[in-house]
């Protein structure tokens, strides 16, 4: 899910550079002492979770986690997102330092998404529908983010439909296996620690 | 705190697998063509990667696609600087350059070698341009080895220490953070 550098178009880098700065601003705005060790936790499990490839089939796949950081984030997913991408840019060359913006904006804003769209669904009183709730987060996040990439991507000249099409085959495991993961842990989190999933506002 | 302790169960019990999902390419002068190989950080070949060759003034020379095992080879056929572009779709992308001074002088084959008998020509006769198309030849097997385990090497993974590093920092950073926030 990383583009890399010279691929985009110069405008698409500068919407895309000024969308996650604006995002930034008003993540950092939100985010108060007490919240930000659950950024920093929730930006080293992305920043990891980039990174750590599963073998799957003829290919392997890896975490993205952006539907989980907006359920848990909000707002704050923004400056998360944007620190493990320039540390994952600049340790491991991961991406580019001047695709950081339509990268950041493209795993973040789907990660707000859920957050005001299915956090209330999430919060809500009944488990079940708050765990499918929490199912359809982790798969949104995945399934926005790789819309996001493939509209960059057309943009700047492929394609879209297939560079959608490449996109979401490759991701479909993910997004179903995110789709469990997010769900098994706002079912943890909501019997354990409700808290958390207030997000950031 | 749980939350903490999942991450790190998470991210132990995943530590073999530690891979990059971007691509890499090298390059490298093998004889009279240029051989490019291009594979995903986890060593996995990038098969039907478009490779574009461009010239000094960013003219495209050539292009082509690797086959199964990630490779393409060209052929090279001007001595100047090479750009080499791989690009695997859905914004996986690498680029190398390759210097005039690398590439190898053209040989000029005029006398197709063997046809005349070795035993005619005096020692003192062999030209230089003969010398240094036998040198060429021995230095190419010679250094065949060496240059597989530098491309070797030079296959980047992900490491432990890297993944460590870069959490470390995001906590650096938490730090900072928080530390400016109450002095507020």
């Amino acid at each position: 899910m990383h583009i890399s550098e010279g691929v985009l178009a110069a405008p698409v880098i500068i919407a895309g550079a000024a969308s996650a700065a604006a995002g930034c601003g008003i993540g950092l705005r939100k985010m108060d002492f007490d919240k930000t060790p659950r950024a920093a936790v929730l930006a080293s499990s992305f920043f990891a979770a980039s990174l750590i490839h599963v073998p799957l089939g003829p290919t392997s796949i890896h975490l993205v986690l952006n539907g989980l950081m907006g359920v848990i984030l909000g707002w704050a997913s923004f400056p998360a997102i944007l620190v493990a991408l320039l540390l994952q840019a600049i340790l491991l060359q991961f991406g580019g330092l001047t695709t950081l913006g339509v990268n950041c904006f493209a795993m973040a804003f789907p990660s707000l998404l859920c957050f005001l769209l299915l956090g209330p669904v999430i919060r809500g009183k009944n488990d079940l529908i708050a765990i499918i709730g929490a199912f359809v987060a982790g798969s949104l996040g995945i399934l926005l983010s790789g819309l996001i990439i493939a509209g960059a991507l057309a943009l700047s000249g492929e394609q879209f439909i297939i560079a959608a099409r490449l996109v979401l085959i490759a991701h479909v495991p993910v997004i179903i296996i995110e789709g469990f993961i997010v769900a098994m842990v706002v079912a943890f989190l909501r019997r354990v620690k409700p808290d958390l999933l207030k997000g950031v506002t | 705190m749980i939350k903490i302790l999942i991450c790190i169960v998470v991210a132990l019990g995943a530590l073999p697998l530690v891979y990059g999902h971007k691509i890499n390419m090298l390059a490298q002068v093998e004889g009279s063509s240029i051989l490019t190989q291009v594979y995903f950080s986890d060593g996995t070949p990038a098969k039907n990667c478009v490779i574009e060759i461009y010239g000094p003034t960013n003219k495209k020379i050539s292009e082509g696609k690797t086959g199964d095992n990630g490779e393409f080879s060209f052929p090279i056929t001007a001595r100047t600087d090479l750009k080499i572009i791989a690009d695997a779709g859905m914004g996986h992308r690498a680029e190398t350059v390759i210097r005039a001074s690398d590439l190898p002088p053209l040989r000029i084959d005029t006398k197709p070698a063997g046809k005349t008998p070795i035993a005619a020509i005096e020692p003192r006769t062999i030209d230089k341009d003969t010398l240094r198309t036998i040198l060429a030849e021995i230095l190419d097997e010679k250094l065949q080895p060496i240059a597989t385990r530098v491309s070797r090497l030079e296959k980047r993974h992900v490491s432990v220490t890297e993944i460590i590093g870069g959490i470390g920092y995001i906590f650096g950073l938490m730090g900072l953070f928080m530390y400016f926030r109450r002095r507020k």
